[in-house]
């Protein structure tokens, strides 16, 4: 798509944006229920109440306080608790655990008031007030030198972000014509790391990291992303190719209804909802599952045509022999856009009251494809919304999107994000602003390109890096990631700077007709495979405008052995079939099946010499193929 | 003692959660040169048998230190229940004793 730099007049950030109203009023809020716990907590002592409440009133200022107040041995415990309360704050962010901190807090205050004995250490509410104006001190300077950084960075980015984006629009290529899409026999072999996964028998696992089911390492991220990537090949390069291709993609989408995958769920609905009775993992929350699942089913439906999961049930969640969810891709985007409708803040939780604007990335673009699949009008109806509570709710003073926010309390953790990775969805329903992202993103992404041994071009970053799909150090993700970005920007000098910083850290293994990085997690693997394939505007034309319509209409490739068999191109111009097809495992004879011909009708296959067949009265044929490295084929009705 | 299991509990689950966050999140020790190959990359569907040992014995290896981990975790818990009611017993007889002077209705079966 053609941006020009007079485009994106949009103003850049407000100075404001940082904390919206709806931050301010959970800030204000939270303030009030501490200040009323501060106020109660202090009562006992002014009152002069029994030891016991006394303790467990300073237990209200601080989690573990009461301690203090016990005095002797107990105040070794005002220690621990803070570590415990930390621990379970950890909870509260990795896995939703509302009721950790909570239950922490209050209960060591309880827990120090029947410890207390006949008196209560009468220095204690002044180590108390002294603690917590430490730490409101030490956290107020923090937010105030982070505020600074990030003005900075901001002034920085507004006498460079005209330049940057012209150089950026510049420097794209244009978006590559359908007649040229062809997969290379490295895309071939990468895409086979995909497939090798998604081919195995539903209910298997083979070569997935198994890690925990809460976090960035979970198995449903892995089968979301092994999907985008054959989602986007077979949109991209094998419209008119289904056959295995279709299969693996209809196996991923099964095994995500497995309960080992969304189980997580009836966790994190217990102890994060309090809603032990009916965990229906499309319903409030979870965006991490309805809006990167919703991606998953649309795309596969999109490129096919096969409406199956948009029949009312067809996706049962099944918890146990007696309790399932029925769902269907209509009622998983139902919910993503009933919750945008519902919260105050527009963007919604994954995990129970934790907002992450990534997960709320992919929930738009997953009804930026429905809509288009089934004709709705999700996204003009909350966009406009969506997009300001972003730039006011969820943007830091620097103008970049924050990781996460708390929507109970409105507090910001910090977790890594980067423009990059929001600038490739933004590009399928908002395209300004994503190249305006990209093109600051790449101003970033300058400082660490540098040159190799060779003097070609490549990413380095410092330290030991820290792979999200198994919580190991490498650089496998986010090389993957910057890639992926700069291909869809159409920089491929950065994409092949991030290519050969993948290639030459990441443990490059070629094996058996894959590609794959030892070093990287299966998370990782996944995106580099799409990274690999990707091209101009590749992710946009996959979301929002699918595969040519005579694709969907012209013959199709529907039988083909895997891997013995691989298809580097497949596309119809309505009444033909042009392919590019390669040996897997040697070379030699194969059978392919084609359908969609007319029944009856005379057609020729040109493929080296020209073959003459007649399709039978369904309109399939099956031939066979003599397969010797890049074997193109094209079958035409005979004249 | 019932406060030192109390105690006991308490710096069980700090150490614990430490552990696992050293484990899992922070990984000390590693560094990218030396960083593993990943066994779960090395699978492959046609013609893989000799990768597939190496992740099934670590989630092997995994499931065991979980079990041992839950076990002690229950002991831990279940001490420190057994020794904060010890405690809260102790206290209720202190209360009796201070009030012994005081006649205590008795109800004979």
């Amino acid at each position: 798509m053609a941006v020009i730099p007079s485009d994106i007049a949009q103003a850049f950030i407000r100075r404001e944006a940082a904390v919206g109203p709806v931050t301010s009023a959970r800030h204000r809020r939270i303030a009030m229920i501490y200040a009323a716990m501060c106020i109660l907590g202090l009562l006992p002592t002014i009152l002069s109440m029994s030891p016991s409440l006394q303790a467990a009133g300073l237990g209200l200022w601080i989690p573990g306080g009461g301690f203090l107040a016990v005095g002797g041995w107990a105040t070794l415990l005002f220690v621990l608790t803070l570590a415990l309360f930390a621990l379970a704050v950890f909870a509260w962010f990795g896995a939703g655990m509302v009721v950790a901190p909570v239950t922490v807090w209050l209960g060591s205050a309880l827990l120090a008031g029947k410890l207390a004995g006949e008196q209560s250490w009468f220095l204690a509410p002044y180590f108390v007030a002294a603690i917590v104006a430490g730490i409101g001190i030490y956290a107020y300077q923090r937010q105030q030198a982070r505020k600074t950084a990030e003005l900075a960075k901001l002034e920085a980015r507004k006498r460079s972000i005209g330049t940057a984006i012209a150089e950026a629009i510049e420097v794209a290529a244009p978006v590559p014509a359908m007649a040229e899409r062809e997969l290379t026999p490295d895309d071939l072999a990468s895409s086979r790391y995909a497939l090798d996964r998604a081919l195995q028998p539903v209910g298997q696992m083979n070569g997935y990291d198994k890690v925990d089911q809460f976090q960035t390492a979970a198995l449903r991220y892995q089968i979301n992303h092994l999907s985008y990537g054959l989602g986007m090949l077979q949109c991209m390069y094998t419209p008119s190719f289904h056959g295995y291709l279709s299969q693996a993609q209809r196996n991923l989408i099964e095994l995500y209804l497995d309960r080992r995958i969304w189980g997580y769920w009836l966790w994190e609905s217990a102890w994060g909802n309090l809603n032990l009775t009916d965990p229906d993992p499309a319903a409030k929350d979870n965006i991490m599952l309805t809006g990167w699942f919703g991606i998953q089913l649309c795309m596969y439906m999109s490129n096919t045509g096969d409406r199956r999961y948009a029949e009312p049930g067809s996706l049962p969640f099944r918890r146990n022999i007696h309790r399932v969810f029925h769902h269907d891709a209509h009622t998983i985007a139902q919910s993503v856009a009933k919750n945008f409708l519902d919260s105050e803040f527009c963007l919604y939780p994954c995990k129970p009251n934790w907002v992450y604007p990534i997960c709320n990335h992919y929930g738009m673009t997953s009804l930026k494809i429905y809509d288009r699949v089934f004709g709705t009008k999700y996204v003009p109806g909350v966009l406009d919304r969506w997009l300001k509570n972003l730039d006011t709710e969820f943007t830091d003073y620097s103008g970049s999107i924050i990781g996460l926010r708390s929507s109970l309390t409105g507090i910001r953790l910090p977790f890594p994000a980067g423009d990059a990775v929001f600038a490739v969805f933004e590009n399928c329903f908002a395209p300004d602003r994503a190249q305006r992202m990209w093109a600051t993103a790449r101003q970033d992404l300058k400082y660490i390109i540098k040159s190799d041994e060779t003097g070609a071009k490549r990413l380095s970053m410092p330290g030991k890096g820290f792979d999200f799909g198994n919580y190991k150090s490498g650089y496998a993700g986010a090389y993957a990631v910057l890639m992926d970005t700069a291909r869809e920007f159409g920089d491929y000098e950065i994409a092949d700077a991030a290519l050969r910083a993948l290639d030459g850290d990441c443990g490059r293994a070629d094996d058996g007709g894959v590609l794959r990085y030892s070093k990287g997690s299966n998370l990782s693997n996944a995106m580099a495979m799409r990274a690999r394939i990707h091209r101009r505007d590749d992710f946009r034309r996959t979301i929002a405008e699918g595969p040519p319509e005579a694709s969907l209409r012209g013959p199709i490739l529907t039988d083909a052995k895997y891997p013995d068999v691989l298809v580097a191109r497949a596309f119809s111009n309505s009444d033909d079939l042009d392919l590019v097809l390669y040996p897997g495992a040697k070379p030699g004879p194969q059978q392919i099946r084609i359908e969609r011909l007319r029944p009856g009708a005379k057609y020729a296959m040109r493929h080296g010499s020209e073959h003459a067949f007649t399709a039978d009265h369904n309109g399939t044929a099956s031939l066979s193929v003599e397969l010797h490295g890049r074997t193109p084929i094209h079958i035409v009705p005979a004249s | 003692m019932p406060c030192c299991a109390f105690a006991a509990f308490i710096i069980s689950q700090v150490v614990l959660g430490f552990g696992v966050i050293k484990r899992f999140v922070l990984r000390s020790g590693d560094t990218l040169d030396d960083a593993p190959s990943n066994p779960a990359t090395e699978w492959r569907l046609i013609g893989a048998a000799p990768a597939l040992t190496a992740p099934q014995s670590s989630r092997r290896l995994g499931l065991r230190t979980l079990a041992i981990a839950a076990s002690i975790e229950i002991l831990l818990s279940i001490g420190a229940a057994y020794g904060y009611h010890l405690h809260t017993h102790h206290h209720h007889h202190d209360d009796l004793a201070s009030v012994a002077s005081v006649p205590v209705p008795v109800c004979m079966r």
